[in-house]
């Protein structure tokens, strides 16, 4: 294990292996702000335009990236799968980095994100925004609320120690994602994914990232409401 | 609580249970001919339907045709919701494999080479 750790860390790491996924709905207005800060870099970027009745998809493809389109609306847990079914088959991805298109995230974010797995510690790495102090200064207090009950949910159903279990920014191996699929297609694949992660004892970590309250990622975020749904999903969705 | 009530309860639980399991159409089938038959006895032969509510001590025949008209509704919402969700998850299938079958590359020649 440390030999390989060590030949890991030599080994330097190929930026267009990293794959970035992005799952976008209705987002041409912030799609092109986040496919600009990846301007600069060599990740691999895959959009999932999960049939967008905007023009999501034209200001996409002004950018160098992948787009794979859903013929209709499924939802964000089942653009994100297809990314992944995607990125596994066709491509030689060694890290996956999922990212939210609203604008939310902080590209710079991403090398922290990805420095436990490279470094062959874990197998997923979870972005949290309540590890920073500080950090959910713009929040109002009934999101807090819900995110921290959404939290507790999760701690006592899957039995994993997260601080933040509804944050889009997460960074898998690729040997990781051949393990998870998501079969919640909304909003509910969140504490899927954790649910998997214990399930199949993978190591993973949590990594303090920014996330920046924006009047349009507050006006485009989950209602309080449809924490609701995201609680009914999970526990009488299963098929 | 008296027996029948126990027995209602009993059935819709297990009932709930059954929908989610079996994938078989003949037991609804089975199921929804058993509900037409009984209508049809019941429409014949109205008082049978309180000799048989006073038999199981509900009363009133009236009580328990509501009952078996509740339970019946429940297994007909939940064999149709578990029929929608497994539809649901062929669509999602087939909208991703179609997605994933045709990829589109966005300005693959300026900024940065693309592999």
């Amino acid at each position: 294990m440390n030999e390989k750790v060590t030949r890991a860390n030599k080994r330097t790491l190929n930026l267009s292996q990293v794959w970035i996924v992005i799952p976008a709905y209705n987002e041409e207005e912030s799609i092109g702000i986040v496919l600009d800060q990846f301007i600069d870099k060599d990740y691999s970027i895959l959009v999932i335009d999960d049939c967008s009745k905007d023009k999501t998809s034209e200001v996409t493809l002004k950018y160098p990236v992948t787009l794979l389109k859903h013929m209709i609306n499924l939802g964000q847990g089942a653009a994100l799968q297809t990314g992944f079914d995607y990125i596994v088959q066709h491509t030689n991805a060694k890290y996956v980095v999922t990212f939210d298109s609203d604008g939310q995230h902080d590209v710079e974010d991403i090398p922290k994100i990805l420095a436990p797995l490279t470094s062959g510690q874990y197998d997923a790495a979870l972005g949290s925004r309540f590890l920073k102090p500080g950090n959910v200064d713009g929040i109002p207090w009934i999101k807090l609320f819900t995110l921290k009950a959404g939290v507790l949910f999760t701690r006592i159903s899957t039995g994993l120690k997260v601080t933040d279990t509804h944050n889009g920014f997460r960074a898998f191996t690729i040997e990781t994602l051949r393990k998870i699929h998501i079969n919640q297609n909304r909003m509910a694949h969140a504490s899927e994914i954790l649910t998997q992660i214990a399930q199949n004892k993978l190591g993973y970590c949590e990594v303090p990232v920014t996330i920046r309250y924006t009047e349009y990622s507050k006006k485009k975020g989950q209602s309080i409401f449809n924490s609701l749904n995201i609680l009914w999903d999970l526990l009488f969705g299963r098929d | 609580m008296s027996f029948f009530q126990i027995l209602i309860t009993i059935s819709i639980l297990l009932l709930l249970v059954l929908i989610n399991r079996s994938r078989a159409i003949l037991f609804e089938r089975m199921l929804f001919l058993l509900i037409t038959l009984g209508g049809v006895y019941f429409v014949i032969f109205p008082e049978s339907a309180s000799r048989i509510a006073t038999m199981v001590g509900i009363g009133r025949g009236a009580d328990l045709v509501f009952y078996l008209f509740i339970i019946f509704s429940w297994f007909w919402f939940t064999s149709t919701s578990a029929k929608m969700r497994r539809t649901d998850r062929k669509l999602t299938e087939m909208v991703r494999a179609n997605a994933v079958a045709n990829p589109v590359f966005g300005m693959p020649t300026i900024a940065k080479k693309f592999r």
